[in-house]
């Protein structure tokens, strides 16, 4: 007797205990097995970019801020650079190392996050609980610097809202010397374990063909052996100051994403001893006229690399103190879109391991 | 391989087990607040100067600023104040834009509510300053011009519009006439102290503009010889509370003028002339009172950690002054208006109260 | 101390029998008053189990666990099973609902039975089978139906999967668990769970059997749907599997039989392999308690360290590690035990 089977649709999403946010993905499946994945998007817009239309330049910072909440002061970087690009305004030395050190500080903070979630989604409830436990002393630093814990909206046109205060040296250093034992106790419960191996090896293989061409960016395309990062590529802010390395996995898999973010934290907390080290005395405002208004018809994008990728906004000035058009090439959007191509073939558990893997913030991707 | 990795993972849990735990009791231990912390956003009413720079600073429209104008004075004053926490992105930049440091972060951060209504912030004119003939028409918006004498009515306005400019920006309208830093920071201390000085100062700079500078520089030479140095600040007399947030940022972005005149008195109306000055006096007291009276209950570690040194004290203090209200109203005088009395009268209350009840820390409430 | 239990039912036999009661009906009664101490002790033993899981995992997690209700929280768990008492009892409307209702019903009942051979201490089991060892095997494989009851009542495809995962899952999982027992009834030369016991009066079974010990305890895992095997449940894809429909007391009932069976799975395995109730100083009952409490807290601190395994990967593990692997060691059995008899032991 033969036993004719149909394929079924299982929903994940968007209420669901592993999907990052309000996110729909709707997979047909054979059994066990993924025949093909559906993202459904736009349960978390918010029109960003429309706000930004009825804001002035400065009034956006905060809702830059917001688009993605686990590193909130790299997208609020990226815009605050774009406008300072738009109008020609300087920055000083100082606030572009300051700069330096709290972003990185939130791209650690990202990355922990993302090994802490991706640990949930395999269920390992005690590796996120770790991760979370060292990003709060990151959120610490955010706190004491800028007197908010997740979206502090710290930077300003021209330089930062605060000077470092005089505790965070101390506080940052500790973390510094700390991080790679950190890492060690990820590596111990989490990298090594056989059975998150098991799950991650071999497991969603993003081809480099296939990220290039969906324009994945980010610590993704990286993990697909790709060595693309825009710090190095195309430097911003003060970035080609810093002697760093640009970690690169070449298999593309599951495992190859999460080594190439654990990486990148020691990589970050390099960056950030350097830019401590050589951090000038002096000014952390330049000067920003009162109301800013770009000339008419002038336009900028502007990109850098944020946690997720690259993250670049475009902005057209029409003369007023507010922008005509704000656009957001969302990293976390595009990543998401190799999903389905990822997980075709693949079970039903490796959808979840994919979307943790992808890191996809949903502030951002829907905007 | 063959679970040598899961036995690691074992072992670094069972470590772990026995290590203490990082986690805060939250509701009986306090969680530990940076300086900095933006917690509930704030408003000092008596040192509002009505200039409305928040309302245009605020991305989210959280803020709302209704003004009035008393007879006869063209200043613009605070009628109602609010805040609407539910729509508030806590960015700082009200609190960064704010030229005499009105608005700030207070370290409270339970700010749930039961309905949308309890998260909104108002600030009333407290009613005793309301003038009489005002009182029934409610906070009028603008004062009417009366007909008849344009252009003299189009200088006074000019002049005024000159004069807040100066009071509240001063570094960036003298630098047009006094070329070097120094000279400006010690003409708006002169332009503070005396009204004259001010208000010539102003009819000078709508006149004529190079014999504004001629007299200012002037001015500063004679001020330089004889006044105090710019520099030296006396210590605030008020007492009223600042968040250290608000502080800094006024520091930082308000030119060194902001706070001497801040020293004044802590009160942002100094172009007030033209009421009676016995009345004047008064009136400022009694704002003064009432602010503090409102800063010692809403944030009473800060206040009170001026005055008395441990946390402890700060907290049998605090409970004190909520359970009878004699009390805090004679503390609040007392701080208006001599610092040292009010700190001596809080430790023998907080002595007594010690006495009384022994081996209770907390409030007697 | 030693005989508190034993003289409780004798007085009460005794009594009974004073009374003027057949010896069949005094038999009866005390079945009856046995079961419901069963009863009583197995709620209650979960009761303190949820309050220990969650300490646990808090201390593993270096957070306190529940501390709010009572010293140290432990009356946490009673609030929440009034909670789960007193909530809505929500039947969605294309459920099979005769099917729906039963089934925690009966996953608690086939749990329940399991202790009905196991020696809560000596001369203390309520049931002495001679096949005791069988009967818990295929009593305990049960609980596959209910949760394959649950999953197919409930018209969600979540649920279906969970319960179909629970199928594979068992059916993978009995082989290796019988098999690695085998182990210890060679040795012990009976399927009598009091022989057993009585079998390792001079060394334990663990000394002996250390590979059937690590092949039951993972078969056990897999048996009792926990973590790292928590397949029918698998809360990050399935949301809560086959118990997503389930509410108030009948999702309680679901979450009472797990760790029911938890309570029992362990007890057997102190029974084969730790010496059951035997040891010193201690009356017996506390031995087994003592024994018991242990292997669980091992089955707890698996579960918070691990991730859960993939389904293809648990069916691999199964067939291609285990079952050979039992199957090796009753050969290695077999032929240890002859070289004793060989030797004169």
């Amino acid at each position: 007797m033969f036993v004719e089977s149909e394929p079924y649709i299982i929903n994940i999403g968007p209420q669901h205990p592993s999907t990052h946010g309000g996110m729909h993905v709707e997979a047909l499946m054979d059994g066990e097995e993924v025949v093909n994945v559906t993202i459904h998007l736009g349960y978390v817009h918010r029109s960003v970019e429309k706000i930004a239309e009825s804001r002035t330049y400065t009034q956006f910072i905060p809702y830059a801020a917001r688009l993605d909440y686990m590193s909130t002061n790299l997208p609020a970087w990226g815009y605050v650079e774009a406008v300072e690009k738009l109008s020609g305004l300087t920055v000083p030395e100082r606030a572009q190392y300051i700069r330096v050190v709290m972003g990185e500080l939130s791209r650690i903070a990202s990355h922990m996050m993302f090994v802490g979630s991706l640990a949930i989604d395999l269920a390992a409830t005690t590796g996120l609980l770790y991760c979370l436990r060292d990003r709060e002393r990151i959120m610490d630093m955010l706190e004491m610097t800028s007197g908010q814990r997740l979206l502090s909206s710290y930077m300003r046109l021209g330089g930062v809202s605060h000077d470092l205060p005089e505790e965070f040296f101390p506080a940052v250093k500790s973390f510094l010397t700390d991080v790679p034992a950190m890492l060690d106790e990820y590596n111990g419960l989490i990298t090594g374990n056989e059975i998150l191996q098991a799950r991650c090896n071999g497991i969603g293989v993003l081809t480099p063909e296939t990220a290039l061409a969906y324009g994945v960016t980010g610590p993704n395309l990286r993990a697909s052996g790709i060595s693309y990062d825009l710090r190095r590529a195309d430097p911003y802010g003060i970035y080609d100051r810093f002697d760093f390395n640009i970690p690169v996995a070449q298999k593309g898999d599951c495992m190859a994403r999460l080594m190439v973010r654990l990486e990148e934290i020691e990589q970050s907390a390099r960056i950030i001893k350097q830019a401590l080290e050589q951090m000038p005395e002096g000014e952390i405002l330049g000067k920003v006229p009162k109301v800013l208004k770009p000339e008419k018809g002038r336009e900028v994008y502007h990109r850098t690399e944020s946690a997720k990728g690259e993250l670049g906004y475009y902005l057209l000035a029409d003369g007023t103190d507010k922008p005509a058009r704000l656009h957001v090439r969302a990293p976390s959007f595009i990543n998401l879109m190799v999903l389905p191509i990822i997980s075709r073939g693949s079970k039903l558990q490796d959808i979840i391991t994919n979307i943790a893997t992808l890191d996809p913030v949903l502030g951002e991707s829907d905007r | 391989m063959f679970g040598k990795g899961l036995l690691k993972g074992l072992g670094i849990t069972a470590k772990h087990t026995f290590e203490r735990e990082i986690t805060q009791q939250y509701p009986e231990e306090r969680p530990h607040l940076q300086d900095r912390f933006r917690g509930s956003l704030a408003y000092d009413y008596p040192k509002c100067i009505a200039c409305g720079l928040c309302i245009k600073a605020c991305p989210n429209n959280v803020l709302t600023l209704e003004t009035y104008k008393d007879e006869g004075s063209r200043k613009k004053k605070v009628a109602y104040y609010a805040i609407d926490l539910q729509y508030c992105l806590f960015c700082n930049l009200c609190v960064e834009i704010c030229p005499t440091a009105t608005l700030y972060f207070t370290h409270e951060f339970e700010l749930t509510s039961y309905d949308r209504e309890g998260i909104k912030k108002e600030y009333h004119r407290p009613p005793e300053l309301v003038p009489a003939s005002k009182t029934a028409a409610g906070p009028a918006e603008e004062d009417k011009t009366p007909p008849g004498g344009e252009t003299d009515d189009k200088k006074v306005r000019q002049m005024e519009a000159m004069k807040t400019a100066l009071l509240k920006n001063p570094a960036k309208t003298l630098g047009k006439i006094l070329p070097a830093e120094e000279d400006v920071a010690i003409m708006s201390s002169l332009m503070q102290e005396d009204d004259k000085i001010l208000t010539k100062l102003a009819q000078l700079l709508v006149e004529d503009r190079d014999k504004a500078a001629k007299v200012a520089t002037a001015w500063v030479k004679k001020g330089r010889s004889s006044g105090p140095p710019p520099g030296a600040v006396p210590p605030m007399a008020d007492g009223t509370p600042r968040s250290a947030a608000g502080q800094s940022s006024a520091e930082e972005t308000a030119p060194p003028a902001a706070d001497s005149r801040e020293a004044e008195g802590g009160v942002g109306l100094p172009a007030e002339d033209k009421a009676p000055l016995g009345d004047e006096a008064d009136d400022k007291r009694v704002r003064q009172v009432e602010a503090l009276k409102t800063a010692l209950l809403n944030n009473p570690a800060k206040t009170l950690g001026k005055i008395l040194p441990a946390e402890e004290d700060v907290v049998i203090m605090s409970g004190l002054m909520k359970a009878d209200d004699k009390i805090l109203a004679k503390l609040t005088q007392l701080l208006v208006e001599d610092r040292d009395k009010a700190a001596k009268v809080a430790t023998a209350w907080v002595a007594r109260e010690k006495k009384r009840n022994p081996g209770e820390g907390g409030p007697s409430s | 101390m030693e005989n508190l239990f034993i003289n409780i039912a004798r007085t009460l036999s005794d009594w009974l029998l004073q009374l003027g009661l057949s010896h069949f009906w005094t038999d009866l009664v005390l079945l009856v008053v046995q079961w419901t101490a069963i009863i009583l002790i197995i709620t209650l033993n979960v009761i303190i189990l949820v309050w220990l899981e969650r300490k646990i995992s808090g201390f593993i997690q270096q957070r306190l666990g529940p501390n709010r209700l009572g010293p140290f929280g432990c009356f946490q768990t009673i609030a929440d099973t009034l909670k789960l008492l007193t909530k809505e009892d929500i039947i969605p409307s294309q459920t099979d609902k005769l099917i729906f209702k039963t089934a925690p019903m009966f996953f608690i009942i086939v749990s329940v039975l399991l202790y009905a051979v196991i020696p809560m201490g000596k001369d203390m089991v309520v049931v002495d089978l001679n096949v005791g060892l069988f009967y818990f095997i295929s009593v305990g494989s049960l609980t596959t139906i209910a949760i394959l009851m649950a999953g197919w009542s409930s018209n969600n495809k979540w649920s279906l999967l969970g319960a179909m995962r629970s199928v594979a899952q068992m059916i993978s999982y009995e082989i290796p668990l019988a098999f690695s027992l085998l182990g210890v009834v060679m040795i012990a030369g009976s399927l009598n769970l009091s022989a057993i016991v009585a079998a390792q009066s001079n060394i334990w079974f663990i000394v002996l059997q250390p590979v059937a010990f690590v092949t039951y305890f993972i078969a056990a895992t897999a048996e009792l749907n926990r973590g790292p095997f928590d397949m029918p449940e698998a809360e990050q894809e399935l949301t809560a599997g086959a118990y997503t429909e389930y509410t108030g007391m009948r999702w309680a009932l679901f979450f009472l039989a797990e760790y029911t069976n938890l309570v029992a799975v362990s007890a057997l395995a102190a029974t084969l392999f730790f010496g059951g109730w035997q040891g010193p100083l201690l009356p017996s009952w506390m031995w087994i308690i003592i024994k018991t409490y242990l292997i669980m807290l091992v089955f707890m601190w698996m579960k918070w360290t691990f991730p859960r395994i993939r389904m293809d990967h648990l069916m691999s593990l199964s067939w291609k590690v285990l079952v050979p692997v039992s199957l090796i060691n009753i050969l290695v059995t077999g032929v240890g035990i002859e070289i004793f008899k060989g030797m004169g032991w």
